[in-house]
């Protein structure tokens, strides 16, 4: 098997991974939704997952407790760039927006997330960080806001540094602090993603050449992931 | 020396157009500990606002103070300062009043920029349908290509309403920011602008006319009326209880030859919907490509651009009041704007809407009287918080919180001040839990 394919297959390994912990964090086994009633999701008294969601479709409602719900269409990309501090969204950026804009729910009702959403999500999560990677390229080190400990021109993030990005994330995306499963969940997928990156023979990168190392790719995967997660978007 | 005035007069107008103010770059405190008056404040600042902060956001510890020091109405007023209360939630909670189909996926318009500007400056809600005024983009600020042709682009089109959402997404201009109001106003018969006669806020306004006022026979004004500002369909208010005498002549009185049909059904709705849709007696909305919202004493009576589709001995009265008039020939006959509200003076339901304020016998004229008739009911207030939490708390409410609405309700009457209404229904437990 050439190194080509099978920088391909773990791509593809990464991605379902990253959509799955997309999808976890916030729902099940982050604190996303912990403290705001799951019974409130499917009145089946348990924690429900997000196939349970998309399956029932039925909300049950709970008098004196919050109701889960989304950011909705025109919520998405305001809240991204509020969230991110993005100060004036690129074209990249709008262009991704107003392309996915009719996966992104009209009312941001919890059972109205699906696959095409996600992916949505992801595309314009993806260019915001991009834009927020950009702006913080150039500041020195110890004055960034997200990846303060994340060296640019490395190939690798070291464990220290992956937990403090994630925390900042978190703070910074989902208003809270990471919980040790979600952290673990995205330092595994990171490990996956500085393996490709290690592959020279994969040439994946995202807005040229300045991607393509580990860090680089690396930081830009977990803002993405972040930032489009459920525990992002849940308002 | 012209050129360069006008280079420079755009450069100026185009340096002080107000555009989303850039979002705050928040320096995450990585090891702080997040309070439950924190997170509190955090859930309350996206429900109004409709975006997340980072959790160590100035806004975010100013309110965790309010709250702290037991000041949860002054906490509520800070996500209000937030453009996207206006351009983002008042919007959405505007847009679903403004279509027929009740959908948020429907473009600005003045019914839905007058609903934001009436929110941004602290007016009386009850102002949205009696007022003589909309809400449209300051001529003197207006962004890049936004027409504001007040023919053209106002009353025979939405086109300044469009363009506004356009330079909204594209530079993202702060449309809050821009509104003015200004005089609610439509064509005469020599094609000038002049002021709606009888405006009734967004009643009136070009969006909800050509929603409900486009072809039919007017009692859709009145039905969604119904619908819209007092949060009840017809089916809930139909009463085959109260007289029959103001059902027009297109309805018939023995549907396939069997009377009772029309006693039991037909009756319920028409006696009372009938009776008010004069209060519409005197506007049209034709579909046309550059249609406007038409008013009969404005214009010569005539099928043609600048006149009023009406009958001969009823020029002023709105052809479709006698459409199909041969089905029951000695059925009612509009001949003014006068509508008198049977719901309030006869049968079961008179005391379901909470009428306050009525005229005598529940008799009034016209579009305006018609607003105020339902401003002052208690099933406006109530509706209101029902639309509010609706959208701040993102579920219809229920049965079980009927108390929940009726204190919101008077709390709301105090000054019928929606924006104090948004942040009461977001600080309530009932909205964001204990």
């Amino acid at each position: 098997m050439s190194n080509k394919i099978k920088g391909n297959i773990k791509l593809g390994a990464v991605a379902i991974s990253m959509t799955c912990i997309m999808v976890a964090l916030g729902f099940g086994c982050g604190i996303g939704f912990d403290g705001l009633n799951k019974d409130a999701l499917n009145g089946s008294g348990s924690s429900a997952s997000v196939g349970e969601v998309l399956d029932n479709g039925n909300l049950t409602i709970v008098s004196g407790q919050k109701t889960v719900s989304t950011l909705y269409y025109e919520q998405v990309l305001t809240n991204m760039l509020s969230v991110s501090g993005v100060a004036n969204p690129s074209n990249d950026i709008l262009s991704s927006f107003y392309e996915k804009l009719g996966a992104f729910p009209e009312y941001g009702s919890a059972d109205k997330i699906n696959a095409p959403m996600m992916a949505g999500l992801v595309a314009v999560g993806s260019e915001v960080c991009g834009d927020l990677m950009q702006s913080e390229f150039d500041v020195a080190q110890d004055q960034r806001r997200i990846f303060a400990s994340v060296d640019f021109n490395s190939n690798s993030v070291g464990n220290a540094a992956i937990a403090d990005m994630i925390r900042r994330m978190a703070r910074s995306f989902w208003g809270q602090n990471e919980t040790a499963e979600e952290s673990a969940l995205i330092q595994t997928a990171i490990s996956e993603m500085q393996d490709i990156a290690n592959d020279n023979n994969n040439t994946r990168n995202f807005r040229g050449d300045q991607y393509r190392n580990g860090a680089l790719r690396a930081a830009l995967a977990t803002c993405s992931v972040m930032i489009s997660s459920t525990a992002a978007i849940e308002i | 020396m012209k050129l360069c005035l006008k280079i420079l007069a755009v450069s100026l107008s185009m340096t002080l157009l107000p555009s989303i103010p850039a979002f705050s770059q928040v320096m995450p405190e990585p090891d702080a500990p997040i309070s439950a008056s924190r997170q509190r404040a955090a859930l309350i600042y996206q429900r109004i606002a409709g975006v997340k902060l980072p959790i160590d956001a100035q806004e975010l510890k100013d309110m965790e103070a309010l709250i702290n020091a037991g000041q949860l109405e002054a906490a509520t007023e800070i996500p209000t300062q937030n453009p996207n209360f206006i351009n983002v939630t008042v919007k959405h909670f505007a847009t679903r009043i403004s279509t027929r189909d009740e959908t948020v996926l429907a473009p600005l318009s003045d019914f839905v920029a007058t609903i934001m500007g009436t929110v941004r400056d602290d007016k009386n809600a009850k102002t949205l349908l009696t007022s003589d005024t909309i809400y449209k983009a300051d001529s003197t600020r207006l962004p890049a290509n936004v027409s504001d042709d007040l023919i053209d682009d106002l009353i025979r089109s939405n086109n300044h309403y469009a363009d506004l959402e356009r330079s909204a997404r594209e530079d993202r201009t702060d449309v809050g920011s821009l509104l003015v109001e200004q005089r609610q106003q439509t064509l005469n018969g020599a094609g000038a602008a002049v002021p709606v006669p009888d405006a009734a806020g967004v009643m009136t306004s070009r969006a909800y006319t050509q929603a409900h006022a486009i072809a039919g026979t007017n009692r859709r004004m009145v039905h969604h009326g119904f619908r819209n500002f007092l949060c009840t369909d017809v089916t809930e208010w139909a009463d085959t209880g109260l007289p029959s005498v103001y059902i027009g002549r297109d309805v018939d009185r023995a549907p396939g030859g069997v009377p009772a049909t029309f006693n039991t059904t037909c009756k319920g709705c028409h006696s009372p919907m009938d009776a008010m849709r004069g209060a519409f007696a005197h506007i049209d909305f034709e579909d046309d490509n550059d249609a406007f919202l038409k008013h009969g004493t404005l214009l010569p009576r005539g099928n043609g651009d600048l006149q009023f589709r009406a009958n001969s001995d009823t020029p002023e009265i709105a052809q479709k009041f006698t459409n199909n008039a041969d089905v029951e020939p000695s059925g009612y006959v509009t001949m003014d704007a006068s509508w008198v509200n049977n719901l309030a003076v006869f049968g079961s339901k008179s005391s379901f809407f909470g009428w306050r304020n009525l005229p005598a016998n529940g008799r009034g004229v016209g579009i305006k009287r018609f607003g105020q008739m339902m401003a002052d009911s208690q099933a406006f207030s109530s509706c209101m918080v029902k639309r509010v939490y609706r959208s701040v708390c993102k579920r219809e409410v229920t049965g079980i919180e009927n108390n929940f609405v009726s204190v919101a309700s008077t709390e709301f009457e105090r000054d019928y001040n929606l924006r104090r209404l948004f942040q009461y229904v977001a600080r309530s437990p009932a909205c964001i839990g204990q």
